[in-house]
């Protein structure tokens, strides 16, 4: 028995009639209540569903909001970068021209910047202005620890955008950041990474790689022990690498830790909201379930679920349904289309069926929603979302009169 | 470009030692036929499914990448030890990893199925797609018949693996592994995560300086999904530089040997026909290419069905450009049109990137849950790019 089934007849049948059958009214005003007061918006989610694309046109729901919007993506989704006129190696956040899709009478008082997490440009820059002096600069840049490191891409992408995230944040550039969240098989990853890397960042631990110097009982155990365990696994030039890197690093390390801790503190405060875009997928509950759980237990800021690219709020009439005076209406049909409508009526029946399971999950999203929280479903365009148009009309339909109407 | 070392020797290849029921090269291999079959989802529901078809081939014009119809020589999947499955998120790597595991099998190999992870916590897709328990949480093989077995592996398990290897006693290992310092750095310096499931690929994937004998005849790997696989195959270059001697250089150096060789390695990336993880699959190759992996394959997965002649498919889209809403029907249309554009793609890109073999599955609505697998396998066993010429 689905949810669909609870509903009154009359009620499910006036919705329909109204097109508008899923009245999200609520959702949608929660959503408009998250872009216009809060800092930072994350987006997670499994990969594939849709998460830089939703970024995105929440950054431009944001922007005509009124609010000074960055976005900012981890996600190497060049093509979207492409669509919306930027380059996606860019070092700096790139102004995104959004006045040019929306009518000259609507003013807008927001802008919209898109970026690109590049790793290395943040970790130079971080390294020329946290080191002690440009001398010092100058000898980690020569390190061979440094110039490996440049081509190093695990790992390091997670460090800078957490690191260009302070940046932002602490600047107070933008209104609202819109966080895109690396893809991974779980949505929870992203969450665990700030942790990770505190905890690496710890100043106890990284100083065991540093030379030596004065220090306590247990730090020089482990320091023994560490050593002779890379002694042996990595060769000597290894260690004096570390120690090299680590010694002219510390102090940076340091200020990196602080500001990784400033935004945990941030992402968990009510500054923030994460919400879960999720893809009409039969694990989608399930993972919904399991991700609003673990906020909760974190004590971290959950906005609400997307349904993104569903056929919930598809149409509901159904073309093996077609009454006699519709197809009167069309007058009479050539040949070939005849001949094409009875090879799409499968097609047609699939599509109906698909829409009835989307728009089962879709309640049972709001069930699990409840009322701390909601879930608001984006329609599937059809197709993907190629350029600001096509971001302009996923905003229309996850926030509609937003834009006067869309050029 | 590796895909073209694919080709480059077709004259020779007779040459070359066959290993058991391999390639016959006086025997023609058949032209395509067209296939009929599910793939169900990893919840076994009632659910969307795929089906290799040659129809949309044939229509989509000619398609050169589908070599095995020209009599060009085929490189079999499987005369390949280590398959690497990979793409874009949400593409279906998982399901196809297991049914390629489950062929696999059925044409006599001992294979193993390896699931990369960060952790154990959460219960293992491709160990259930394969039969298995999916809440097994150890880092070690577990056996699901006599022909599969599938492993969960993880960084933590390879710095173990590599401290048991390196140390004296299995006991100072485990007390290495039990310093809070040791094993913060290895989980949260950048790219050691990456090394340590490269060490414990490794064991799985050498041959027995023995016997000469791998343990398993096909190892398929389900890698992450684009970013991070790229993240796993670019990491020897940065590493090599930093170690310049010891046993982690060598273990590199190893897996370098292993992964760069066409005969041992193949990757296969899996895509679905929509633009962006088309262009996804474009970014993938490259950087494939780049890390100097040999690509074995591309396989298109959900395939929109059509059943349209080219005049039905323009009559009808003309028919809801002036009806709009009136009826169902235009998103599956436009969904055709969108698959037919993203294979031409993928068809123009081959040709100016160099030819990868392209498999193709069709979308296909089920009823029965159950019965999909195993006909995916059925799909597959015909599919002479899998086959074990007989």
């Amino acid at each position: 028995m689905t949810l669909d089934d609870e509903r009154p007849k009359q009620q499910k049948a006036d919705e329909e009639m109204q097109g508008e059958h899923l009245n999200q009214g609520a959702a949608r005003d929660a959503l408009r209540g998250v872009l216009q007061n809060k800092r930072i918006v994350v987006c997670c989610g499994a990969g594939g569903v849709g998460k830089t694309t939703t970024s995105a046109a929440l950054g431009v729901a944001g922007a005509l909001l009124g609010r000074k919007t960055l976005v900012v993506t981890i996600d190497p989704a060049r093509r979207l970068a492409d669509a919306l006129g930027m380059p996606a190696h860019a070092d700096t956040p790139q102004r995104v021209d959004i006045a040019r899709l929306v009518p000259e009478q609507q003013d807008i008082q927001g802008s919209l910047d898109f970026w690109m997490v590049q790793p290395f440009p943040i970790f130079d820059e971080m390294i020329r202005t946290l080191s002690a002096s440009p001398e010092d600069a100058e000898r980690i840049y020569k390190t061979r620890i440094y110039q490996a490191t440049r081509h190093l891409v695990a790992g390091m992408q997670e460090y800078m955008a957490g690191e260009s995230l302070f940046q932002f944040y602490s600047r107070r550039t933008y209104d609202l950041i819109v966080l895109d969240t690396p893809p991974s098989r779980n949505a929870i990853d992203f969450l665990n990474a700030p942790d990770q890397i505190l905890r690496f960042l710890d100043s106890r631990i990284l100083r065991v790689f540093a030379p030596s110097e004065s220090s306590g009982f247990f730090l020089n155990r482990a320091r023994k022990l560490l050593n002779s365990v890379f002694e042996q696994v990595a060769g000597l030039s290894f260690l004096s690498d570390t120690q090299e890197f680590v010694g002219l690093m510390l102090h940076i390390f340091d200020t990196l830790q602080e500001h990784a801790d400033t935004v945990r503190r941030v992402l968990a405060s009510p500054e923030s909201s994460h919400l879960l875009v999720t893809s009409p997928d039969p694990l989608a509950l399930e993972e919904a379930l399991y991700f609003q759980r673990v906020l909760l237990e974190r004590h971290i800021p959950f906005g609400g679920f997307l349904l993104n690219r569903s056929l919930a709020d598809h149409p509901k009439h159904s073309f093996l349904s077609l009454s006699a005076e519709k197809r009167e209406s069309w007058g009479t049909l050539p040949m070939s289309l005849q001949d094409a409508f009875e090879k799409l009526e499968p097609l047609a029946a699939h599509e109906y069926a698909l829409s009835e399971q989307h728009f089962d999950l879709y309640h049972r999203l709001v069930m699990l929603a409840g009322k701390q929280s909601w879930a608001l479903a984006a329609p599937h365009l059809g197709e993907d979302i190629e350029d600001l148009r096509g971001l302009f009309r996923l905003v229309d339909a996850l926030l509609p009169r937003l834009v006067a109407a869309v050029a | 470009m590796e895909s073209d070392a694919l080709f480059a020797n077709t004259g020779s290849r007779g040459e070359r030692p066959l290993r058991g029921m391999g390639w016959n090269p006086t025997k023609p291999i058949q032209p395509h036929k067209p296939f009929r079959g599910w793939i169900e989802r990893s919840d076994g529901g009632r659910l969307l499914a795929c089906v290799v078809g040659c129809d949309l081939l044939k229509e989509c014009g000619s398609w050169d990448v589908r070599f095995a119809a020209k009599g060009v020589v085929l490189e079999k999947l499987f005369d390949r030890r280590v398959i690497m499955v990979t793409g874009k998120g949400g593409v279906g790597k998982t399901t196809i990893t297991a049914a390629l595991a489950r062929v696999a099998a059925k044409q006599g190999k001992r294979v193993l199925a390896l699931d990369l992870e960060r952790d154990l916590e959460s219960p293992s897709t491709l160990l259930r797609l394969l039969g298995g328990p999916d809440a097994f949480r150890k880092d070690e093989p577990y056996v699901i018949s006599p022909q599969i077995s599938c492993a969960r592996l993880t960084p933590r398990g390879g710095h173990f693996q590599f401290l048991i290897d390196q140390v004296p006693f299995k006991m100072m290992a485990q007390a290495a592994m039990n310093s809070k310092y040791l094993t913060r750095f290895l989980m949260a310096a950048p790219g050691f995560q990456e090394l340590g499931l490269i060490y414990r690929m490794l064991p799985y994937i050498r041959k027995d300086p023995k016997t000469g004998r791998a343990h398993y005849d096909v190892v398929l790997v389900d890698l992450p999904a684009t970013g991070h696989a790229l993240a796993l195959t670019s990491l020897p270059k940065p590493f090599l530089q930093i170690f310049q001697g010891g046993p982690i250089r060598a273990a590199i150096e190893e897996a370098q040997h292993y992964f760069y060789d066409t005969k041992v390695t193949g990757a296969v990336a899996v895509t679905l026909p929509e633009p962006l993880p088309v262009s996804e699959t474009f970014e993938l190759l490259d950087g494939l290419r780049r890390d100097r992996v040999p690509i074995a394959g591309v396989i298109v997965n959900r395939i929109p069905q059509d059943p349209f002649e080219d005049s039905e498919r323009q009559s009808l889209l003309e028919f809801f450009l002036t009806h709009r809403n009136e009826v169902l029907g235009e998103w599956s249309l436009r969904r055709i049109l969108r698959a037919r554009e993203a294979l031409e793609r993928l068809q123009q890109g081959f040709a100016e990137q160099g030819r990868v073999p392209l498999l193709t599955l069709e979308e296909q609505w089920v009823e029965q849950p159950g019965a999909c697998m195993a006909a995916l396998m059925q799909i597959f066993l015909d599919e002479p790019w899998l086959m074990q010429a007989a």
